[in-house]
């Protein structure tokens, strides 16, 4: 049965040479677009080096201080990213966990090799930091935790720093001096992307290298966590857990005046839509970020929709024979419209796969040109399989209307229809 | 003949419900994109109100927060005096926050029955020599400011004709203390009365595209101030090369261990977001385009087929003596009277839009220039996708679709 409808899918497709092309054309431009967002999404969470531990990670970025609301309905509020002392009194000891790390925000500094600035966004962190990330290490290796607390100048770059500081020559062992302090360059790592900000930088080191260790008594500020927990579903305890020592915190005298302090482990899901929606608390808005993307991929899907529902159902005529004829021999409507739905589908996955490889080449622009930092778009399984679902979907959203209208044509009807 | 054509496209009113929600729907996309482009083009055609030729900022960034006060003023005032001591520096001020630094600060309080709210911006008085200034009336800060018994403040126009409905108004009071009705986040302000000193032309930081906006100038007096000091602008002689950088990172660096500096040139900084805003709108015109494109393909293939269809409705009229001309124009008619009822639901949709408030950039020129732009584009392409079915019609030949009856 699937066979036979399958034949008559691509019968009826080279019957027409325009009709096919104006549908494929939409269909495939379509997802071309909806697959390159999908590309893009998974970029951002893909549990893949440096983050292949992300289904049990849990990130720290932000924290919010709030005063009492006054009379007028204004308050005092203060937001940032959190505070090195209070990650460390707080954070460290949650149960559930394997590892914690504390890094720093992206610290802006400048290195001048004959006269040239290279700009460096340079992270301070911890010995954790390297077992948490994997990271593609091209040359020598990372700092640990010793290092850090002999404050070793030691520093790890990025592959595209190294080349431009050194050049072919290797970079291990040669010297960099940022911001007054000189490092020695003891490791190499593959470069990162913008997308993923906690492991995004050029320059990694341990933070008792910082010139000012003044951040080491801040409450909030200047510093991140990332949290690894010993399974996935240890996570949800892991973020009740914070969220009760967060109610049971005492603020420093000089925030005496905050009434509510908010700060939250999130998912990488949860922080982007924390990120996008939240308000003032950082609280993650997860289910309506959900809400959003579907609403919008729906919303984007339904002009190219009634087109092709538009060029179906135009097509009534042309099909009434056949279907006159069919219904007469007794084919149930719903087998016709089994039929209609199978061969749209077919169009649409046709259209699916020129859409992929349209969205193979955009993705190649996008990397070549770098449309943001050090992004590496990709097409991998799960967007193939993304793609495959947006697409099937595609297909019985502008297929089911034409096919519930052709099934329902009368017999006498459709075979007293003129025929040219 | 407009009767007719109308009854025409009623009787045909299923099929012509589809293509009526994708004229809707594509009216919607259309409009929307050129209207964002136009709020772009718009706004790029307003003075910027300050002048960013050879204009750089020098972003610093004191770690050591634990420095006593005195301490730190005391700093701060010598990192002033070493930056204006560079042979390449024409001029330096302190500007918080400066344009494309991504920071900004807003404060809103009541004054009288009106609601303000306002970016602020805290300068020295040597702004004007490194940014330029268009003034309307009044003055810009002086160092005498520091000794008068109020806050001096200088607004832009904006502002002044939202708070006074006019530029005269040297000698307000802008805000008093009062009324602290509605004062949000000011932390370490100055609780002094704001008095207006000068009113500037539309001062817009956020950049070319961005809206005119609001703003107010204080008052900012190195190693006086209680905000610590991170940027400094630096007008620089236009011989100089950006090679100055290093010397100056290390002079700065050795005189402040502990704080890091980053230079950076506003020309380059204002050409990357313009790049980042064409790249925008050339995505989304890019994307609409193509769906554009699609629709027409699709309204294309829906009249061709129909025009099959109806060979006997059109073969007849031709008997009947209706020129080719004729017929022709039936077919654009029947498709121009569905895409203007179309265009005419979308427009309710559209005068929706200002009401929710959503989106404040679509105010009235945007709102005209961009609807004009779109019913062009609209019209256009929906004729061009109904010229060779149309033209397929007035071939018909009567003989021919007598006989298929």
């Amino acid at each position: 049965m699937l066979k036979t409808s399958l034949q008559m899918a691509f019968k009826v497709l080279l019957r027409r040479k325009f009709f096919t092309f104006a549908s494929l054309f939409g269909i495939s431009f379509t997802l071309m677009v909806l697959m390159v967002v999908v590309s893009a999404l998974d970029h951002r969470f893909s549990p893949d080096a440096p983050q292949s531990n992300s289904d049990r990670m849990l990130f720290i970025d932000r924290m919010t201080i709030k005063g009492p609301t006054t009379e007028s309905g204004g308050s005092r509020v203060s937001i940032s990213s959190a505070g090195y002392r209070f990650l460390d009194e707080n954070v460290r000891d949650l149960p559930h966990l394997e590892r914690v790390s504390l890094y720093s925000d992206d610290r802006r500094a400048a290195t001048y090799i004959d006269g040239v600035k290279h700009a460096l966004s340079i992270k301070y962190t911890d010995g954790a930091y390297w077992q948490i990330f994997d990271f593609d290490f091209l040359e020598g290796g990372s700092f640990t935790d010793q290092d850090e607390k002999d404050a070793n100048p030691v520093i790890v770059i990025s592959q595209k720093l190294a080349r431009k500081l050194y050049g072919e020559t290797s970079a291990l062992d040669q010297t960099l001096v940022a911001d007054g302090t000189t490092f020695r360059v003891i490791g190499v790592v593959a470069d990162t992307s913008s997308f993923q900000e906690a492991t995004h930088a050029n320059g990694w080191a341990p933070s008792s290298t910082a010139r000012s260790q003044a951040y080491r008594d801040n409450f909030i500020g200047g510093y991140h966590a990332v949290i690894l927990a010993k399974s996935s579903s240890d996570r949800p305890l892991i973020q009740a857990e914070l969220q009760s020592r967060i109610d049971q915190l005492q603020v420093p005298d000089e925030y005496a005046w905050s009434e509510s302090v908010f700060c939250y482990a999130l998912t990488l899901f949860e922080e982007l839509s924390a990120d996008q929606f939240s308000d003032y608390t950082g609280e993650p808005r997860p289910t309506k970020l959900r809400l959003i993307l579907g609403v919008s991929a729906l919303l984007f899907m339904l002009l190219p929709s009634l087109n092709i529902m538009n060029l179906n159902l135009s097509r009534t005529l042309e099909r009434s024979s056949e279907i006159g004829v069919r219904r007469a021999f007794g084919a149930q409507r719903s087998s016709l419209l089994g039929q209609f739905l199978v061969e749209n589908i077919v169009l649409t996955l046709l259209g699916g796969l020129l859409g992929l490889a349209l969205a193979a080449w955009v993705l190649h622009l996008f990397n070549t040109y770098e449309i943001a930092p050090g992004v590496d778009f990709g097409l991998n399984f799960r967007v193939f399989a993304w793609s495959l679902a947006l697409a099937l979907a595609f297909g019985v959203l502008s297929g089911l209307y034409p096919a519930w209208r052709l099934s329902r044509l009368h017999p006498v009807t459709a075979l007293r229809a003129k025929l040219r | 003949m407009l009767r007719h054509v109308l009854r025409l496209a009623w009787n045909r009113k299923t099929s012509n419900l589809l293509i009526l929600l994708e004229i809707i729907l594509s009216f919607l996309v259309i409009f929307s994109v050129t209207a964002y482009g136009v709020n772009h083009w718009l706004n790029s055609r307003e003075p910027m109100g300050y002048d960013i030729t050879n204009v750089w900022r020098l972003y610093m960034e004191n770690s050591s927060r634990d420095l006593p006060t005195e301490e730190r003023l005391e700093k701060e005032r010598q990192l002033l005096r070493a930056v204006r001591s560079f042979d390449v520096v024409e001029a330096a001020s302190v500007m918080h926050y400066p344009p494309h630094a991504g920071w900004t600060s807003r404060d809103g309080w009541e004054l009288g029955d009106r609601e303000l709210r306002t970016e602020v911006v805290a300068a020295s008085p040597e702004h004007p020599d490194v940014f330029g200034l268009d003034l309307v009336t009044g003055r810009f800060f002086e160092d005498a400011d520091r000794h008068l018994p109020y806050q001096p403040v200088v607004i832009n126009r904006h502002l002044a004709l939202e708070a006074f409905d006019t530029v005269d108004c040297i000698g307000e009071a802008i805000w008093q203390p009062s009324e602290e009705a509605g004062d949000i986040e000011r932390d370490e302000g100055d609780d002094r009365e704001k008095r207006v000193v000068g009113v500037i032309e539309d001062f817009r930081k956020r950049g070319e595209y961005s809206e005119l906006q609001s703003i107010l100038f204080e008052p900012y007096f190195v190693g006086q101030h209680e905000e610590e000091l991170f940027f400094i602008a630096l007008k620089l002689k236009p011989d100089a090369g950006p090679a100055f950088e290093e010397e100056a990172h290390r002079q700065l660096t050795a005189l402040a261990p502990g704080w890091a500096f980053t230079f950076s040139s506003l020309e380059d900084q204002r050409d990357r977001y313009r790049r980042r805003h064409l790249t925008q709108l050339l995505t989304g015109g890019l994307i609409a385009g193509f769906l554009i494109l699609m629709v027409a393909l699709g309204l294309l293939g829906v009249l061709w087929q129909s025009v099959t269809r109806r060979t006997v409705e059109l073969g007849l009229r031709r008997a009947k003596g209706a020129t080719a001309g004729r017929i022709r124009d039936q077919i654009l008619g029947e498709l121009l009277v569905v895409t203007l009822i179309g265009m005419l639901l979308a427009t309710i949709v559209i005068a929706q839009l200002p009401l929710t408030g959503l989106l404040d950039f679509l105010t009235g020129p945007v709102i005209a220039w961009a609807y004009a732009l779109s019913a062009l584009i609209m019209l256009l392409f929906v004729t061009l996708s109904g010229l060779y079915p149309s033209w397929l019609a007035s071939r018909v030949q009567p003989a021919v679709a007598l006989h298929h009856e």
